[in-house]
């Protein structure tokens, strides 16, 4: 009996035991049609092997390497790392103060590679908010996205006309980033940070856990230094007046 | 350590695994990179002695499925007609080669998600039969079949020159 051509593909593959590949090989012998139906897989196999092998000569994005260098704990860099956590970590205290945002400058920490900065954020966002199904941020596809009532509140919220219960998420700035997504900022009891639309869901570029005293979140700018550090960081242009944010939302965010 | 010099090591490898299932190369690393953050959280969840590379491609193809899944249903167009084209660097070759590798980008756009990984796993990345059925979590003869299938599908669409 012929083999098939699965044996055949097999067989080109060198997936057959020695029994099997007897076998074959005596078919083939006997049948020349049976050979180029085996040529033929292992000529595919070369030309979609040699299609794709000039990826591996490809550099490697430095947004890799930063990503793999910055979760290493023992490189140089560590004690800038643990400097970042700390400061993180003691934000709570320095969210009280009230210094106008424009007199800031950038930290330090915001030059460095937004991976590195999202990766840290990560690591704050893990203690102070519990990622799973329902709640505010959801781990999906590898990051940080918004679900449940932040969702909600990004998808349809507007700085304009804040909701009117205190304990909703309220919408900072709504500006466009330099990938040309639309980001926003928001904060709530829970939690502060930006959002960016991205593939039809909000993608949280940055987090950090929220102000759980009402009057802050009430003032008309985010109190909160880091995050309008984020957004000086990413945007491009100006943010959208009340009109644009209004078309923006009423266009889905595209 | 270990974990990250590994995936430094592993990194063309899966940039070319992303390349083979997206075709688009700016979606392919962020694929790419989805699945190395993905890794970085998980990583307790590997077993250090079992093989990390297989570990990452099945990381990679499951981000791969979610991805395309909510590409379905956002009803996005799936690619573009000349995204095949823009493996590797095609100014350096000539025309007519840029069009015979094009068409294999196109080809494998073409195929049904579950033939595709399958003929990366096994074409692309070299693994054997039994490797690429552990990943894709499948039985060996679910693999040989995808496979076959794809082959045969690919071959029809490139002709017989293939």
């Amino acid at each position: 009996m012929s083999p098939d051509d699965a044996t055949l593909m097999a067989y080109a593959d060198g997936e057959l035991d020695p029994v099997e590949r007897a076998a074959v090989e005596a078919a083939i012998a006997a049948d020349p049609e049976l050979a180029e139906r085996v040529a033929a897989h292992r000529a595919l196999r070369n030309q979609v092997n040699a299609h794709f092998a000039p990826v591996i000569e490809e550099d490697v994005p430095d947004r890799f390497r930063a990503l793999l260098t910055a979760a290493e704990p023992d490189v140089d860099t560590a004690g800038a790392e643990d400097a970042r956590v700390v400061d993180l970590a003691s934000f709570r205290d320095q969210q009280r103060r009230t210094e106008p945002v424009a007199a800031r400058r950038l930290p330090a920490w915001a030059n460095l590679t937004a991976l590195a900065a999202t990766l840290v954020l990560g690591i704050a966002v893990g203690r102070f908010v519990v990622g799973t199904n329902g709640g505010p941020i959801q781990l999906r596809d590898g990051g940080m996205q918004a679900g449940g009532e932040l969702a909600m509140a990004l998808d349809k919220g507007l700085a304009s006309q804040p909701s009117a219960d205190p304990a909703a998420t309220r919408i900072g700035l709504t500006y466009k980033d330099r990938d040309g997504r639309f980001c926003r900022s928001f904060d709530s009891a829970a939690l502060s940070g930006i959002a960016c639309r991205d593939a039809g869901a909000w993608r949280v570029e940055q987090a950090v856990g929220g102000q759980q005293h009402s009057n802050a979140y009430r003032q008309a700018s985010s109190g909160d230094s880091r995050i309008m550090a984020g957004v000086t960081d990413m945007i491009a242009g100006a943010p959208l007046n009340a009109q644009q944010e209004r078309a923006a939302r009423d266009n889905g965010w595209r | 350590m270990a974990f990250e010099s590994e995936l430094l090591v592993l990194l063309p490898r899966l940039r070319r695994f992303a390349r083979s299932l997206t075709y688009d190369p700016a979606d392919a690393d962020d694929l790419c990179q989805a699945a190395l953050e993905r890794a970085l959280k998980a990583r307790d969840s590997w077993a250090e002695g079992t093989k990390l590379d297989s570990w990452m491609y099945r990381i990679m193809r499951n981000l791969h499925i979610d991805q395309a899944r909510a590409r379905n249903r956002a009803a996005r167009t799936f690619m573009p007609e000349e995204a095949g084209e823009h493996v590797g660097h095609a100014g350096d070759r000539d025309v007519e080669n840029v069009v015979m590798l094009g068409d294999v980008g196109r080809a494998m756009a073409q195929l049904p998600q579950e033939q595709r990984e399958a003929v990366a796993l096994v074409l692309v990345e070299g693994l054997a039969y039994k490797d690429a059925a552990d990943i894709l979590d499948i039985p060996m003869g679910t693999l040989t079949s995808r496979l076959v299938r794809g082959r045969q599908a690919l071959m029809n669409m490139m002709g017989e020159a293939a």
